[in-house]
């Protein structure tokens, strides 16, 4: 078993194989050797954050590891292949999801993150420039000619 | 999560999500995971996000010589020639047009090719029973052009060349067409193997790693189960929709099957010419695959060199 510190003190005892899905946690483990009881601390991650994320980690504990990226594959990749565990899991609210996010990207999870991107990907989807920039206060920092460029630009691309 | 029961609110720059959003790898990794026209509206944001949505936006392409009447949407090349052409066919007059599309392409819209990393190439050939001239010079006209386009890929990472035969088309020919592969239905699932030959072009310096073409002529001699099974005859009749009504015998499959093969090699030949003679990168994985829907791919190879 392996003690898991959260960055509020509570501390998680965590099977070893759930606790190695995150790649960050592997490698400290690998560094302090066997023996060793004392918690990993995880200053980044709060503790009900971190008890979302051994949820996660302790369904998938028996997932295949994932491939490595290879970009010259065309894997095209969709928001909208998440299994139905994943969808519940992910049922959150906004800054609890994006926690999630910077949880996963901080503990090397690629599985999470990929999940939590996923579903931030499936919030933008079908909204208009405007929604887009008023849900995530982006600043419109194109002259009307640029945004005509572009446009012109994106022509070019097909949709999928 | 998405969905009608999502609850929408604005998020303050302060916090999770401003984090996330402020982080370049972040923001790609969900980008990466957002559709065409997710990435075209994200794009629009403001400058940061155009940056970020540009490489997922144009990772991908296809490039087809299939006429228009498939059903396909005009789009990149097709556009290119149309635009930088004009002609309804490509000839010897075209040479100097093609050879510089992508540069024209390129100072007008300036790092977007270089973004792609995976191209799917359709060679789909005419198939008259008659030979023309006309049409095997538009053809490779069209094949020159694709090739030019992909040397401008600077970064591309692999390239998969589909051989097969295009629709007649009672309409006017569309040179070719780009469509990025997420449009490419499930025939752009199909994935090579990963065993290669590696080839370098001293002179050039561009390295090219490819399945080598002579596996076309490999599944000649010995048509592979998927190749076999594809190819009998009796596929016509099944295809019958796609391929047109004119061909219906023997004599006609020899005829559009010794046509095809005049243009089959110097194509391929074309292709690795003008591929060495791109600065890529990284070095390019190439594949190859052949599928005609009514002839076995060994009547095609042999009558290449006739």
């Amino acid at each position: 078993m392996v003690k898991l510190s959260s960055s509020d003190g509570r501390e998680f005892v965590v099977a070893k194989e759930v606790a190695c899905q995150s790649v960050l946690i592997k490698n400290m483990l690998e560094d302090l050797g066997e023996d060793s009881d004392a918690p990993i601390p995880l200053p980044n991650v709060s503790g009900p954050v971190l008890e979302k994320v051994i949820e996660y980690a302790t369904h998938h504990k028996d997932d295949a590891p994932p491939p490595p990226e290879d970009d010259s594959k065309n894997i095209t990749k969709s928001s909208e292949d998440i299994e139905e565990w994943d969808k519940e899991f992910i049922n959150v609210d906004q800054g609890t999801l994006f926690e999630i996010i910077l949880a996963a990207n901080y503990l090397d999870m690629k599985g999470l993150l990929d999940l939590g991107c996923k579903t931030v990907a499936n919030m933008i989807k079908g909204k208009t420039v405007e929604e887009i920039r008023k849900t995530f206060n982006i600043v419109n920092d194109f002259t009307p000619e640029e945004e005509e460029q572009i446009r012109k630009e994106n022509e070019w691309c097909e949709d999928r | 999560m998405s969905g009608p029961g999502m609850q929408w609110r604005a998020v303050r720059p302060l916090g999770s999500a401003a984090h996330v959003l402020a982080t370049d790898e972040l923001l790609v990794a969900i980008l990466e995971q957002a559709d065409q026209c997710t990435l075209k509206a994200s794009s629009l944001c403001c400058r940061r996000w155009r940056e970020l949505a540009r490489g997922p936006l144009w990772r991908s392409i296809w490039l087809s010589t299939r006429p228009s009447d498939t059903g396909c949407k005009w789009t990149f090349l097709q556009r290119a020639l149309a635009h930088f052409e004009g002609g309804e066919y490509l000839g010897l007059e075209s040479l100097g047009a093609i050879q510089t599309l992508a540069g024209r392409f390129l100072g007008q819209f300036p790092d977007t090719l270089g973004h792609v990393r995976h191209i799917r190439l359709d060679l789909a050939m005419p198939y008259d029973r008659t030979e023309s001239s006309r049409d095997v010079t538009h053809f490779l006209g069209q094949v020159l052009a694709a090739g030019n386009v992909i040397s401008a890929c600077v970064r591309l990472r692999s390239l998969d060349v589909h051989v097969r035969l295009a629709h007649r088309s009672a309409g006017p020919r569309v040179p070719i067409q780009v469509v990025p592969m997420h449009a490419a239905g499930p025939a752009a699932a199909e994935q090579q193997g990963d065993a290669e030959a590696a080839q370098q072009d001293p002179n050039a310096g561009a390295v090219v790693v490819h399945e080598d073409h002579a596996e076309v002529m490999a599944a000649a001699a010995e048509p592979t189960a998927a190749a076999s099974a594809a190819s009998v005859p009796g596929v016509i009749a099944i295809d019958g929709a796609a391929y047109g009504s004119d061909i219906l015998d023997d004599a006609d499959e020899e005829a559009v099957s010794i046509n095809a093969s005049r243009m089959l090699v110097p194509a391929i030949r074309m292709l690795e010419v003008v591929l060495r003679r791109g600065s890529f990168a990284t070095p390019l994985r190439i594949g190859w695959s052949i599928d005609f829907a009514f002839a076995r791919p060994a009547r095609l190879i042999p009558t290449a060199g006739r």
